[in-house]
C-alpha cells in the first residue's frame, strides 16, 4: 500500500515535473540572490559577492539532480529516452525499419485478422440472456447407424414436463409462400412452440411474442416477423400489427416485429435465415397425429431449468430416456439404442467450423511467427554491427540490465510500430476480407474490430517484441569487452554464439514452413481429389430453378393435396419447360433431388418380408423425381427400367433404387420387384415395387459415393417443394424471368426463385474446402518466401564474415568450386536440419487435421517427401546467390581489406 | 515558502536512510519554521547557521534535499 502510495507520488511528480523542476530552481535562485545581497551588505564586490554566495550553496547540478532521484520515475523516463533513441535509431536505417514494421504488420495484421473471426464465432457468447442455459436437443439411434433424427411430439412434451428444463421448443426451419403483394414470395420461416421467444429470452421491438402458455394444438394464426421482412415487404409499416399475412393461403395475424439485431442460432444457413416465426402446438392438422414413433420435427432447442448445471441435466436426461425405454419397448427397440444428447445451443451452430477456423488460425500464426523470426534474424544482424556501441557504453557503466532493457524497447517499439500498421491495414481492408469469407460461416455478421480483438493485438505485438528482442538483446549484452573492443579495431565480426543463433532462428523458419507447405500440401491434393471426382452425373448445361406449392393448413381446402392433383401442373411444368428457348430436356423433381443441396432428407424404409423389430428404423435418402430426371442427369441405368409416363396416378406406385442401395439392403437378390415402403411427413405410406436401379452418382454428397438412395415418382408421389431442371444451351440470365413466367401461366400464385446452374452448385459444396485450402496455401507460400529470405539473409552475412577467411583459402589454392561447395553445405544444413524438425511438426499437425482430409492419408509420404525436397531446392537456391559471391571473391582485394 | 504542518499524518513514511547530516538539519528546519511561521529557503538556512555554524557554513543548497524529504512525508508543505 505504502509503495502504492509512494508510486502515485511518484508518477504525479513525473508528470507535473517540469512545475517541481521549475520551483526547485526558483527556489535556489531566491536563495542565492539573497545570500548575494547579504554579501553585498557585508561590502564586498557585486561579482565576489556572487561568487561566495554560489560557493555556500554547493553544487547546484548534484542538488538538481538529487531532488530529481527522489522525485521521479527512473524507469519510465529510461524508457521514453530509450524509445526516443530507438526511434532516432529507427528513421536513420528506414530501409530495416520498414523491412521490420511490414514484417510485423502483416504477421500481427493477419493473425488479427483471423481471431476476430474465431472472436466472433468460437469466443462470443450467443447474444440472448443465459445463454449458457440453451441446448439443442439431438436424437441419435447408434444402433442402426442414425444421427439427429428428430423428436416426436410426446417426447418433447415428456421433455418439457420433466424439469429438467425451463423451456422446451420444436424448431422446424421450413418455408411458406407469402402472397398477395405484388409478386408472390417464397420466405424462410420457422415452426416454433409458442414458448420459443420467452426460451430465448428476447423481446420484440414491435408488439409482442407469443404466449408461452397457449395451448393451441395445430398453428396459432398468429406469426411474428423479422425486422428485415418488414422493412422489405411492408415498407417498414407503422400499423402491420393490424395486419394479416396470407401464408399458403391461410391467413395469419402479425403480433410483432422482431428487433433488427435478432437472428436464429440454427445449425445451417437457412436454419439461420428465418423471417418469420408461426407458433404451434405439432398435434393437429396440418400436422400428424402425435404418436411416439413420428418424429417430424427435425428438432428442439431447450433452455435448461435455472441454476442446474448442462451436466446435471444430462445425467437427468439419461434417466428420463432410461425411463421412456421400459415404458413404450415398443416404440423403443433395444437394438437401436435411443439416445438424447444435450449440446450447449453454440455449440450446435460453430461446432463445424471449428477445426478449420482453428487451422487458420494455427496456419496464420505459423506464418507470423516465421515473420518474426526474420525480424529477429535481422535485429541479431544489427546487433552485430552495433557491437562496437554496445561495448562502448558498457565500457562507459551501462549495467546490462539496462542494455538489454534498451534494445528490448528498440524491439517492442518496431513491433508496436507493427501492430500499429497492422490494425491500420486491417482496417483499410476490412470489407475486402469479409467478402472472402464464405457466407456458410455462422455468426458472420458479428465480426467486428472490438476492444477484445484490439487487446489480443495489442498484447500480441509486446509479446512478440519481447520474444523476439529478447534474443538478440541478451546476446548483445553478453558479449566479452575487451574482447569486442579489440576485434572491433580489426575490422572482423561475429561471435559464434551470434552466429549459432541465427541458424538456430533460420532451422526454426525452415521447419515452421515446412509444416505448413505439408498442411498445404495435404489439402491441396485433398481439395484435387474431391475436384477430379467422377461425380456420376453431369452438371454441364442444367440449370435449376425452384418453386414452391402452397399447403394451407386445411387440406380440403389444398388444390395439391393429391398426386393426381399435383401430376396435372407437373406435366403442364414439363411440358412449357421445353418450349423455353434453347432447353433441350426438362425434368421436375422434388427439392432433395436437387445433387449436392446438403439437406436432410432421411425418411424412414419399411422392406416387405423384412423384420420390422429387428430393422426398426432403417433410414433412407428419399427424393421424388419426374420421368426424365434420370436421363437429363446422365445417370445411367443398371437393371430394370426408368420411370415413364405411364406411372402415374393410376398405376400402381413404382421406386427406383441406386446401386448402393441394392448392394445395402438386398446384396443376393435382384432388387427389380422388390417392395418397399418410404414414409416421409409428405409421401404416401403405400408399397411400390423397384423397377430399375440406377448406377451410384455423388447427388448426396460429393466425397461419398454410395449413400442408399431411393426414388419415387413424382406423379405418384406429391411433394411441395418442386425444382424444375433444365438442359440445353441455356442463358442463365434470361432463364429465372422465363420459367416464372412459364410456371405463373398455370398459376399466378406460385413463387418462382432460387435459379440455379448445376456447375455452380458443384463448385459452391466445395466453397469451404475451397476456401481453407486457398487461406492455407497462401500463408505456405509467404511462410516459404520469408523463409527463403531468412536463409538467404543468413548466409550471405556469413559469406561477408568469411570473406577474409575465404580470401586465404583462395590465397592457398582452394578451387572456386571448393568454395561454392563449402557455403552450399553450409546453408544445405540448415535446411536439412529445419526438415527434419519441420516433418516432426506436421506429422502431429497433419494428424490433427485428418477430419479436414479427403482421399489422402495424414502420412502421405508423397506430399511430405515432396514438400521436404521444394523446400531444401528452395534453400540450395536462396543459398547460391550469395555462394556465387563467394565463389567471385578477389582474394588480393580481400586480403587487403583488412 | 514552507511551513510546519506538525505530527505526522498516518501512512506516511520516515525515510531512512537519511544521512547524519540531514538527520541533524531536520529539527532545526522544523524548529525553524515552528517558531518563525512560513519560510522562504533562505532564512531557513540563515536559522539552521545560527544554531549550528559548522552544519551549513558550506553547501547551504543540501537543506533543499532535506526540505523536499520532509515535505513529501508531510511533516513541511509548500504554500
Amino acid at each position: 500500500m505504502r509503495f502504492l502510495k509512494r508510486m502515485l507520488t511518484r508518477l504525479a511528480n513525473f508528470i507535473t515535473r517540469r512545475h517541481n523542476d521549475q520551483r526547485l530552481r526558483e527556489e535556489m535562485e531566491e536563495h542565492l540572490a539573497q545570500q548575494t545581497a547579504e554579501n553585498l551588505r557585508a561590502g564586498m564586490t557585486p561579482a565576489e559577492a556572487r561568487r561566495q554566495a554560489v560557493l555556500k550553496f554547493g553544487a547546484v547540478q548534484a542538488i538538481r539532480e538529487a531532488f530529481h532521484d527522489e522525485q521521479g520515475l527512473p524507469l519510465i523516463e529510461n524508457l521514453l529516452q530509450d524509445a526516443r533513441y530507438a526511434l532516432r535509431k529507427l528513421a536513420r536505417s528506414p530501409g530495416f525499419a520498414a523491412a521490420a514494421i511490414l514484417t510485423m504488420a502483416l504477421g500481427i495484421g493477419a493473425t488479427t485478422a483471423v481471431f476476430s473471426v474465431v472472436d466472433a464465432t468460437l469466443l462470443h457468447p450467443l447474444s440472448y440472456p443465459n445463454p449458457d442455459q440453451l441446448v439443442r436437443i439431438e436424437d441419435d439411434l447408434p444402433g442402426v447407424g442414425a444421427q439427429d433424427v428428430g423428436l416426436s411430439v410426446p417426447e418433447w412434451k415428456d421433455f418439457q414436463r420433466s424439469g429438467i428444463f425451463q423451456y422446451v421448443s420444436g424448431d422446424w426451419s421450413i418455408s411458406a409462400n407469402l402472397t398477395g403483394s405484388s409478386q408472390p414470395a417464397h420466405i424462410p420461416f420457422k415452426m416454433v412452440a409458442p414458448n420459443y421467444f420467452a426460451l430465448l429470452g428476447v423481446n420484440p421491438q414491435l408488439g409482442r411474442t407469443f404466449d408461452p402458455h397457449d395451448e393451441t394444438p395445430g398453428f396459432t394464426l398468429e406469426v411474428v416477423i423479422s425486422d428485415g421482412l418488414w422493412k422489405r415487404g411492408f415498407g417498414g409499416d407503422p400499423h402491420i400489427l393490424d395486419k394479416s399475412l396470407r401464408l399458403d393461403n391461410d391467413a395469419y395475424h402479425v403480433i410483432g416485429v422482431m428487433p433488427a439485431g435478432f437472428r436464429d442460432e440454427g445449425r445451417t444457413t437457412e436454419e439461420r435465415s428465418a423471417d418469420l416465426w408461426a407458433a404451434a402446438g405439432f398435434a393437429a392438422v396440418p400436422f400428424p397425429p402425435p404418436v411416439r414413433n413420428a418424429r417430424f420435427t427435425p428438432g428442439a432447442i431447450a433452455r435448461i431449468a435455472p441454476g442446474m448445471t448442462l451436466a446435471a441435466a444430462q445425467s437427468r436426461m439419461d434417466a428420463l430416456v432410461a425411463a421412456l425405454q421400459k415404458q413404450y419397448p415398443a416404440d423403443y427397440p433395444i437394438q437401436s439404442a435411443w439416445r438424447v444428447r444435450l449440446v450447449p445451443l453454440k455449440e450446435s451452430v460453430v461446432g463445424n467450423v471449428r477445426q478449420s477456423l482453428m487451422l487458420l488460425l494455427g496456419a496464420v500464426g505459423l506464418v507470423s511467427l516465421i515473420g518474426y523470426v526474420n525480424v529477429a534474424n535481422l535485429l541479431l544482424a544489427r546487433a552485430s554491427a552495433r557491437g562496437r556501441e554496445i561495448a562502448v557504453r558498457q565500457a562507459l557503466g551501462a549495467a546490462r540490465s539496462r542494455l538489454v532493457r534498451q534494445l528490448l524497447t528498440e524491439s517492442l517499439l518496431l513491433s508496436l510500430l507493427g501492430g500499429l500498421a497492422g490494425i491500420a491495414i486491417l482496417f483499410a481492408a476490412k470489407g475486402l476480407l469479409l467478402r472472402m469469407v464464405p457466407d456458410s460461416l455462422p455468426r458472420l455478421n458479428d465480426i467486428s474490430i472490438n476492444w477484445s480483438v484490439l487487446m489480443f493485438a495489442l498484447v500480441l505485438s509486446v509479446v512478440a517484441g519481447i520474444l523476439f528482442g529478447l534474443a538478440p538483446a541478451l546476446q548483445a549484452s553478453r558479449l566479452n569487452l575487451t574482447d569486442k573492443l579489440k576485434a572491433e579495431g580489426r575490422g572482423t565480426t561475429g561471435s559464434g554464439e551470434q552466429a549459432r543463433t541465427r541458424r538456430v532462428l533460420v532451422v526454426t523458419e525452415f521447419a515452421l514452413s515446412l509444416v505448413l507447405m505439408v498442411a498445404a500440401g495435404l489439402l491441396l491434393r485433398s481439395f484435387w481429389d474431391v475436384f477430379n471426382l467422377v461425380l456420376g452425373f453431369n452438371p454441364q448445361n442444367v440449370m435449376a430453378v425452384r418453386t414452391r406449392l402452397p399447403v394451407p393448413n386445411d387440406p380440403k381446402t389444398d388444390i395439391y393435396g393429391t398426386a393426381a392433383q399435383e401430376a396435372v401442373l407437373v406435366r403442364e411444368m414439363l411440358r412449357r419447360g421445353r418450349t423455353v428457348p434453347g432447353v433441350e430436356e426438362a425434368a421436375v423433381g422434388s427439392i432433395d433431388s436437387v445433387p449436392l443441396n446438403h439437406r436432410r432428407n432421411l425418411n424412414q424404409l419399411i422392406l416387405e418380408g423384412r423384420d420390422l423389430r429387428s430393422s426398426d428404423p432403417l433410414l433412407v435418402e428419399a427424393s421424388t423425381v419426374s420421368p426424365g430426371y434420370f436421363h437429363l442427369l446422365g445417370i445411367p441405368l443398371l437393371h430394370g427400367r426408368l420411370f415413364t409416363d405411364q406411372d402415374n396416378e393410376n398405376a400402381p406406385e413404382v421406386a427406383i433404387v441406386n446401386d448402393a442401395f441394392a448392394r445395402t439392403w438386398w446384396p443376393n437378390d435382384n432388387p427389380v420387384g422388390k417392395r418397399v415402403k418410404v414414409s416421409g411427413l409428405s409421401t404416401a405410406t403405400s408399397w411400390s415395387t423397384v423397377v430399375g436401379v440406377i448406377a451410384d452418382a455423388r447427388t448426396e454428397s460429393i466425397e461419398e459415393a454410395d449413400v442408399p438412395q431411393i426414388y419415387n415418382c413424382l406423379l405418384q408421389s406429391r411433394d411441395d417443394e418442386l425444382v424444375l431442371f433444365l438442359r440445353g444451351r441455356l442463358d442463365p440470365a434470361a432463364i429465372p424471368e422465363e420459367v416464372r413466367r412459364q410456371v405463373q401461366s398455370v398459376n399466378p400464385e406460385l413463387p418462382v426463385f432460387g435459379a440455379m446452374t448445376l456447375p455452380g452448385v458443384v463448385s459452391g459444396s466445395l466453397s469451404q474446402r475451397r476456401f481453407s485450402m486457398e487461406l492455407v496455401l497462401i500463408f505456405a507460400l509467404t511462410a516459404l518466401l520469408l523463409a527463403a529470405l531468412g536463409i538467404y539473409g543468413t548466409i550471405s552475412y556469413l559469406v561477408n564474415e568469411r570473406t577474409h577467411e575465404i580470401g586465404i583459402r583462395l590465397a592457398l589454392g582452394a578451387t572456386r568450386t571448393k568454395i561454392l561447395e563449402m557455403i552450399l553445405r553450409q546453408g544445405l544444413e540448415l535446411a536439412i536440419a529445419g526438415a527434419v524438425v519441420g516433418l516432426v511438426g506436421a506429422l502431429i499437425v497433419s494428424h490433427l487435421m485428418a477430419g479436414l482430409l479427403y482421399g489422402v492419408r495424414p502420412t502421405d509420404p508423397v506430399t511430405f517427401v515432396g514438400v521436404a525436397i521444394l523446400l531444401i531446392g528452395i534453400a540450395l537456391l536462396a543459398c547460391y546467390l550469395p555462394a556465387r559471391r563467394a565463389m567471385r571473391v578477389d582474394p588480393m582485394a580481400a586480403l587487403r581489406r583488412e | 515558502m514552507w511551513h510546519p504542518t506538525y505530527g505526522k499524518p498516518k501512512g506516511a513514511r520516515d525515510e531512512a536512510g537519511a544521512d547524519i547530516r540531514q538527520g541533524a538539519l531536520r529539527p532545526m528546519v522544523l524548529n525553524a519554521l515552528d517558531v518563525l511561521g512560513p519560510l522562504h529557503g533562505y532564512p531557513i538556512a540563515q536559522c539552521a547557521e545560527q544554531i549550528s555554524k559548522a552544519l551549513l557554513a558550506v553547501n547551504q543548497g543540501t537543506l533543499y534535499p532535506v526540505l523536499l524529504r520532509l515535505e513529501r512525508v508531510a511533516h513541511v508543505s509548500v504554500v
